[in-house]
Formats: structure tokens, C-alpha cells, sequence
């Protein structure tokens, strides 16, 4: 039986011209649900996939690691299948087949031809609830994992990156890290006993695109999750974030390379947040966009500091932050933080009508773009589920942004962006200037 | 028995329902020489517009590296009616997102917008094809930015350094050898006539390939193509220098310290023909990439089992071989060393299971799995309008037609075992240079 709740037709008018994409809801035998565009253009499906609530940040005290590791492993060996046989029947067959975490959900994706799907689905099927967690595999695949925490503290960019969160949640929540000590004291058992925890379809959203039909869709969904218990409960939407701890303002990692690399950032606002679309405008005038930015100009453009200097609103499930980073030579990176500090602390001063005017002109115009490949598209349509911005959200979206007043971009920037509460992570030579007073 | 079992392996591939195109394509020439590739993809209204010119650091003369990489920056800073900046800020305003790149054989810019502001683009593209104006303060201005990226890129990362070391040993005098960002003293004194000139020699309709991937017919391309591009006269352009196959690297090892690592990575890199230093339909370059693919392609690949998975000597490895130049390439093996093995030791069993590797055919059955597959990818390389635009640009700049691209697949499911011999005895004869990236004793104190 098919339960196919809504079918939606979304038009969206632009300009003079209309697009429209049709998302189905689909609904199979057993409760479990997929959202779906499709699309015969080429004959591929891609599938994309999360379950919610337990990436990271459910790792057991002292084994942070040990979701990362049971995510890479899926695709390592089944009962079925070795390490080789699960890997050869992908390769052989063009199927990808992936896992990975963040924070706060552990990711899958599946990508296919229509010729290869019956197996793609049974691989993936496999992989999920029938995990090898080989001993051999698992050793081979820490050593892969240490070796990567090696490398991610060579490098400048990982390392600010990592000291960042930890510092802003010290080291706990959003700010837990995997490290040498960590990884090496997580068992086969508690791998398993992650995989018990995380797979249960209660939690599970699902975007699929490409080329297959709805009805094959609602079948296939109970071939490859319907093993799954269903006994847990979607989580709700954050009402509150996390919050930053009070920061350290300025954090330097002295290093002897030429060009320091730093990473700053402070709180932003949850996704279903009133304040959400003002940031988000706000964000691409400060430093979203691609060249014309306020950080770009004054760093980039005016004063040739930087290749690379950006911010980003980034909400998260628990938390939610505006971040960004910069890149500049030792002798000048003092010059490029105070300019950083000056158009953070100046953002509602330079909203002009016409950067408003600019900026939603780019964020509307250029929303067709994100729908380019069948990935591209599953993974909206989970971004969408995920933050339960509604079925109709395609067809919302650029109404939302078009709303947004100058007047509401000018009270975020007063209400949000303090200089003060900027945290600096910085990797490199650093010194003060002798008269600056911003970094106090 | 062994023509029997070709001909049996050759109905086998053709029976897969491969080498579809689904996208379908069109090609055309401008009056000018400007050339034109059309890739229809309806799925969304939106397109890929790129100009790829047949320039990049290989035409670099007189030491003076990074000049295409600096035109590339440059070409954003203004023409005769457009101030500097402009360009970007109008492709926003119309929901279009933009970048450009530069590499040894090519400079390529690209917008991607709904379709029914593409003309918007088209027409900033062809006025800055020919009418480029520079203020030397933009020009000062963009040369820190480009040494602020030559940081980041190089001087900030080790291995990019090794990299920059290895390719002049590899590659000799070679173009290929040099930095493609250029070294920071040549960038420094890059003066606005280099710039001009560089222009002035290169950039034309017929030294250019106009892409357009996605939501067009091919009428309406024909007919914008015309509208924007069709006016700009074409010049001659100097031929581009011939590449040839430099002589036999010299028997060296490369070795870099630094603090700034804490793993041993190892490099085997083998200088070898292109598609360009080759007659076209040459099955040399594709046997070398079915080796590519059977010897590191993946977690389920001979070497990576043998040194990853069995004896775990490595965290990581892989094998490159890019087929694309219109000069000479490399072959290159790499690893990530293990905690537990020894340099010497580690030297030994690479270079003893490589070889041994390359002296067995590949089993037929794996041999017609390969070629399956890579039949396959070649359907997932049509799902984005960005992606195609990208390798077909890419081919026609680098000197490959439209029908050498299509005929990739089947080029590949032509390679018989006697090519596949040739290709791997030709590694084995051809002396690699090889290259270590090491931490420094004492290490980081941090």
C-alpha cells in the first residue's frame, strides 16, 4: 500500500518567468517517509539521508570519536561481505555509498544508475543494519583517523577551526573533539553500541531526486529501512541556543609561517528564529558575499590583505553562530583584524538601500542554481525536513527574503553583531599593534 | 583463440547500455574562429556560461611566471566602460555566481544564472575579451592579493613546496615545471606592459571556446553567440610553442623537512605522454588510465589492499595520472606512510609491489569490470550543467574535439591487453623521480 499524503506543485514566479518543481511526499508500508523530485533528465537517483540527534556530540565521555569511526566503518565490511567485496561492488558497479557525521546527525548518501539500483539499494541496506566491524578493519581505519588528527593540527586552517569551537564551548557540547587519546580507547563494543543507538527510523529524514517513480520509491524505502526500529521520537526544534561561553577575546597559536590564518566568530540565531532572515541578509552584506562584501572591500579590495576573507551564518540544531575567517601575511594581520573589527563594529552604519537592495537581488536570483545535480537536490530536500521549514518552503523562500526591510537588517546588526563578543582564533606570527585598542 | 575471445570481450562491452549521451551536444564555429559547444540540460532553468582561452602558464616567456594567473585577476578590473569591480557586482545582481581559474594550458571564466539572465553575462564576457582597461592602482592592489594567495597556497604548505621543488627535477626546462602562481619575485616585478602585451597576444575569439550548459536550444545559442561574441574581430595569434617529451628526469630523491608535519608521505612520479603528445586515438594514455584506476583506485584496489589493508605500511595511497595536458604529464604513486614501518623498508615493498604489479596483466575479468565502470561514470559527469561545461571546456582547450571526448568511452573499452603491456613496460622503463615529505626532527612545539 502506497501513502502518498500530499503532492505538491509549487510554482515560483520570478520575475516574469516561472519554474516548477514537484515534490511528493512519499510514505511507505511501514511509516517511513521520503521526499522526493523526479527527475528522468538522466537515468540516476541519488538519496540523501539523516539520522537526527546522533552525530558527535552523543559520543560517551572519553571516546569522543566513536560515532565518526562507526560512520566510516558501514562501508568497510558487512556479514555478507568483506572490506574488498563491499568496496569492489561499488566500484564495479559506479555506486557511491557514504556515511559521515557532524555534530548533530549522522549523514548517508547513496548516488546510482537506474541500471544498478536493485543492488545500490540492497548494498546500502547491508551496510546499515549489517555491519562486519571487522577487528582488522577497525584498526586500519583508526590508524587512518589518528593519522588525519595529525594532520588537521599541521594544518593552520584545521587547527583554528578546532581551537575555535573548543575554546567557545569549552570543550564541552559543540566544543568536544576527537584526539589521539580518545580514538585509541574506543572499543569494537562501543562501536557496536553506537550503532545500536543511532539507527532507528524514528529519527530518519530522507531526500531522494532522479529517476524514480514514487511508487518504487515507497517499496524501496521499506527494502532498505524497514529492518530499522522505529521506536524513537523525531527530536523537536531548539527553542534556545547554546550559548558561546564568555570569550577569551583573542587566542594566538604561535607558529613560524609566514602568513597567519585566523578564525573568528560569535553567536548568531537559531534557523526558525524571527531574526533568521534579517541575519542572513545581513550576513551577505557583512561578508557572504562573493566580491562584494563589506569585509572583501576593506580587506581585499581597498587594501590587497587579503586572497581569502569571509563570514558565514551558520545555525546549527543546538547552537547557532556567525563565523568567518582571513588569511595574511605576519607582518600585516594586525591591519587585517582591525579592519575585521571596523566593519563589524560599523555593519549597521553601512546598510545602505542599494546593498539591500544588491543582496537580495543575489539571494533570490540565485536560488535556482543550489538544483543543479540529483545530489544537489536530495540534500535540499533534507535541509528542508531537517529544520521543518514545511513542504511549501520552496515556494515561501524567496517571499521570506523579499520581506526583510532595511529597518529589520539595521536592528540586527545593532542587536547582533558586537565586536566585543568576537572570538579570535589566531594560527601564526601575531603582535598587537602598539596602538590598537580593539583587541582589548 | 585469442581474436575469438577480442571479439567475444568487444560484443560484451557493447552489449552495456553505455556510452549514451543524455545531454545532447552541439558544436558550431563563430566567423571569427570563435568555437562554440552547445550542452542542452532542461531539468532546471539555468546554464553555464564559460570562456576557456587557450592560455595559461605554459605560454609564459622570459621567466616570467604567474603572468596568466595575474591576467586572470586582472581581467576583473575594468574595461573601457565597465569600472573595476563592476563586473562582478552586475552578475550578482542578477543571481549569478562567477569565479575564473587559471592552469598550464588554460584560463577559463564562468558565470552560472538562470537562464533568462544570460545574456547579462555573455555580454560582460565578450566586452572584456577585448576592451580590458587597467588602473595601475587596481593593478598594484591585486598583486598583494595574489602574494597573499601564493601564501596560502604555497608558502604556507609544505607539501606545495615539495611539489615546487619536485616539478623542475621531473619536468626539467619544461614549462611544466614552473609554479603556475609564480615564483614571488617574478610576480613582483610583473609590470603593466607584461600585462597588456600578454593580453593583446592572447586573448581573442579565436584563441577562445564559448560553453553553454543547460536550459538553451540550440538555436538561441546560435543566435546569442552571434549577438555578443560575433563582432569581436579575430587576430593572429602565436603558435602556441610544441611540446614534446623533455628528456629522461635524472635518478633523484627530493626531500623535504619541516616542522610543520608530523607524517612521512613518499611520492614515485614517472614523466609520461598526454593525449597531446600523441596521434589522436592513440590507446597508450587510456591503458594508463585503466592501470590508474586497477592499481589505486580506490579502497578495493590491488595496492591499496596490499599496503593498507595486508600489510599495513600505509594509511593512505593512491595513483594520479592526468591524461588532459597538451604537454608532458607524470604517473605518480603516493602513500602516507604507517607509524610502524621504516623509510627503507617502506621503499623497498612499494617499489617491489609496484613493479611486481606492472609485470602481470590485469585479469580479464577485472579488466572488463574497470571498463564497465568507467563507462558508467561517464553518465554521472552529465548530471551538472557546471560539471559538463567543465570537461568540455577543458578538452577543447586543452586540443581534443568534440568527438574525441565522446569517444572516450569506447577508446577505453578498446584497450587490449598487448596496449595495457606497452603502457606498463613504459613506467617501468622510465626512471621516476621520487620524493619525501617529512617532519623535521624536533618537530612543532605546538
Amino acid at each position: 500500500m502506497i501513502k502518498r499524503t500530499a503532492i505538491f506543485l509549487l510554482l515560483i514566479l520570478f520575475a516574469p518567468n516561472a519554474w516548477a518543481l514537484t515534490i511528493d511526499r512519499v510514505t511507505s508500508e511501514s511509516g517511513i517517509e521520503a521526499w522526493l523530485i523526479r527527475d528522468t533528465t538522466l537515468p540516476i537517483i541519488s538519496m540523501s539521508f539523516q539520522f537526527l540527534s546522533v552525530g558527535d556530540r552523543a559520543d560517551p565521555e572519553g571516546k569522543e570519536g566513536a560515532t565518526g569511526i562507526m560512520a566510516g566503518l558501514l562501508t568497510q565490511g558487512t556479514k555478507s561481505h568483506s572490506q574488498q567485496e563491499f568496496q569492489q561492488l561499488l566500484t564495479d558497479n559506479a555506486i557511491s555509498i557514504g556515511f559521515s557525521t557532524d555534530n548533530d546527525a549522522i549523514s548517508g548518501s547513496l548516488r546510482t544508475l537506474t541500471e544498478n539500483k536493485k543492488l545500490a539499494f540492497a548494498l546500502l541496506k547491508d551496510a546499515l543494519t549489517e555491519p562486519r566491524f571487522a577487528d582488522g578493519d577497525i584498526e586500519r581505519f583508526r590508524a587512518q583517523v589518528l593519522a588525519a588528527i595529525k594532520r588537521e593540527d599541521d594544518e593552520p586552517e584545521s587547527l583554528a577551526n578546532k581551537t575555535w569551537w573548543k575554546t567557545a564551548f569549552n570543550g564541552k557540547a559543540y566544543g568536544r573533539y576527537a584526539d589521539a587519546q580518545s580514538v585509541k580507547a574506543i572499543t569494537r563494543d562501543d562501536i557496536i553500541a553506537r550503532h545500536a543507538a543511532a539507527f532507528d527510523s524514528g529519527r530518519l529524514i530522507i531526500g531522494v531526486a532522479g529517476d524514480i517513480s514514487a511508487e518504487e520509491l515507497s517499496k524501496t524505502l521499506d527494502d532498505i529501512f524497514g529492518a530499522l526500529p522505529h521506536k524513537a521520537e523525531r527530536p523537536d526544534i531548539a527553542a534556545t541556543a547554546i550559548p558561546m561561553a564568555p570569550a577569551r577575546k583573542t587566542i594566538v597559536i604561535d607558529r613560524d609561517i609566514p602568513q597567519t590564518y585566523a578564525m573568528f566568530g560569535q553567536m548568531g540565531v537559531l534557523r526558525n528564529d524571527p531574526d533568521f532572515y534579517p541575519l542572513y541578509v545581513l550576513n551577505h552584506i557583512v561578508g557572504g558575499g562573493n566580491f562584494s562584501s563589506l569585509l572583501v572591500e576593506e580587506v581585499r579590495e581597498k587594501r590587497g590583505l587579503a586572497y581569502s576573507v569571509y563570514s558565514s551564518l551558520d545555525p546549527y540544531a543546538e547552537t547557532a553562530l556567525i563565523q568567518g575567517s582571513v588569511a595574511t601575511k605576519r607582518e600585516s594581520f594586525a591591519e587585517s583584524k582591525a579592519q575585521i573589527v571596523d566593519v563589524w563594529a560599523h555593519a549597521a552604519d553601512n546598510i545602505t538601500a542599494e546593498r539591500v537592495d544588491a543582496a537580495k537581488k543575489f539571494l533570490l536570483g540565485s536560488f535556482p542554481l543550489r538544483f543543479s545535480s540529483t545530489a544537489q537536490i536530495a540534500n535540499i530536500l533534507v535541509a528542508i525536513q531537517r529544520d521543518k521549514l514545511g513542504i511549501d518552503f520552496l515556494q515561501k523562500r524567496n517571499a521570506l527574503i523579499q520581506s526583510v526591510t532595511k529597518d529589520d537588517i539595521i536592528k540586527a546588526a545593532h542587536k547582533y553583531m558586537d565586536p566585543d563578543k568576537l572570538l579570535f582564533v589566531i594560527v601564526g606570527k601575531y603582535s598587537e599593534e602598539p596602538k590598537g585598542d580593539n583587541d582589548k | 583463440m585469442r581474436a575469438l575471445r577480442l571479439a567475444l570481450l568487444f560484443l560484451f562491452v557493447f552489449a552495456a547500455p553505455a556510452f549514451a549521451q543524455y545531454t545532447p551536444i552541439h558544436d558550431f564555429k563563430l566567423a571569427n574562429g570563435l568555437q562554440v559547444v552547445v550542452i542542452e540540460n532542461h531539468r532546471m532553468p539555468i546554464i553555464s556560461h564559460m570562456v576557456w582561452y587557450r592560455v595559461g602558464a605554459i605560454d609564459e616567456v622570459n621567466g616570467k611566471t604567474g603572468l596568466a594567473h595575474f591576467m586572470e585577476h586582472l581581467m576583473f578590473k575594468g574595461t573601457k566602460t565597465v569600472p573595476a569591480g563592476e563586473f562582478s557586482k552586475r552578475i550578482a545582481e542578477v543571481g549569478g555566481t562567477e569565479n575564473a581559474f587559471t592552469s598550464y594550458d588554460f584560463t577559463a571564466y564562468f558565470q552560472q544564472l538562470s537562464r533568462e539572465n544570460l545574456e547579462t553575462a555573455m555580454r560582460l564576457e565578450a566586452d572584456r575579451m577585448q576592451n580590458l582597461s587597467l588602473k595601475s592602482d587596481d593593478i598594484e592592489k591585486e598583486r598583494l592579493v595574489i602574494l597573499e594567495e601564493r601564501r596560502s597556497r604555497v608558502d604556507n604548505d609544505p607539501g606545495a613546496q615539495l611539489m615546487e621543488e619536485v616539478s623542475p627535477v621531473l619536468y626539467g626546462a619544461s614549462p611544466y615545471g614552473r609554479p603556475l602562481i609564480g615564483y614571488a619575485d617574478k610576480i613582483a616585478k610583473l609590470s603593466q606592459d607584461d600585462i597588456m602585451d600578454f593580453y593583446k597576444a592572447h586573448y581573442a575569439p579565436n584563441n577562445a571556446i564559448l560553453i553553454l550548459s543547460g536550459d538553451i536550444s540550440l538555436d538561441d545559442a546560435q543566435r546569442l553567440a552571434e549577438k555578443y561574441y560575433g563582432a569581436l574581430p579575430a587576430f593572429d595569434i602565436p603558435a602556441r610553442k610544441p611540446q614534446t617529451l623533455s628528456p629522461a628526469a635524472p635518478s633523484r630523491t627530493v626531500t623535504k623537512q619541516s616542522k610543520l608535519v608530523s607524517q612521512k608521505s613518499y611520492y614515485r612520479m614517472h614523466k609520461m605522454p598526454s593525449y597531446g603528445l600523441l596521434p589522436e586515438g592513440d590507446l597508450l594514455p587510456y591503458a594508463l588510465q585503466i592501470w590508474s584506476e586497477y592499481l589505486g583506485g580506490g579502497g578495493a584496489s590491488l595496492l591499496y589492499q596490499e599496503f593498507a589493508v595486508r600489510r599495513k605500511i600505509a594509511t593512505s595511497f593512491g595513483v594520479s595520472y592526468d591524461p588532459g595536458r597538451v604537454g608532458e604529464t607524470s604517473f605518480s604513486f603516493y602513500a602516507t606512510l604507517a607509524d610502524t614501518v621504516g623509510e627503507k623498508e617502506f621503499v623497498r615493498r612499494f617499489n617491489a609491489s609496484i613493479d611486481a604489479a606492472l609485470s602481470k596483466p590485469i585479469p580479464p575479468e577485472r579488466l572488463s569490470k574497470i571498463k564497465r565502470q568507467l563507462a558508467q561514470e561517464y553518465i554521472y559527469a552529465q548530471d551538472s550543467n557546471f560539471h559538463q561545461a567543465y570537461v568540455y571546456g577543458q578538452s577543447l582547450a586543452q586540443g581534443r574535439s568534440v568527438t574525441d571526448i565522446q569517444s572516450w568511452p569506447a577508446r577505453i573499452a578498446a584497450v587490449t591487453d598487448k596496449d595495457l603491456e606497452k603502457a606498463a613496460t613504459l613506467i617501468k622503463r622510465t626512471r621516476p623521480v621520487a620524493a619525501w615529505l617529512k617532519p623535521a626532527p624536533g618537530g612543532r612545539n605546538n
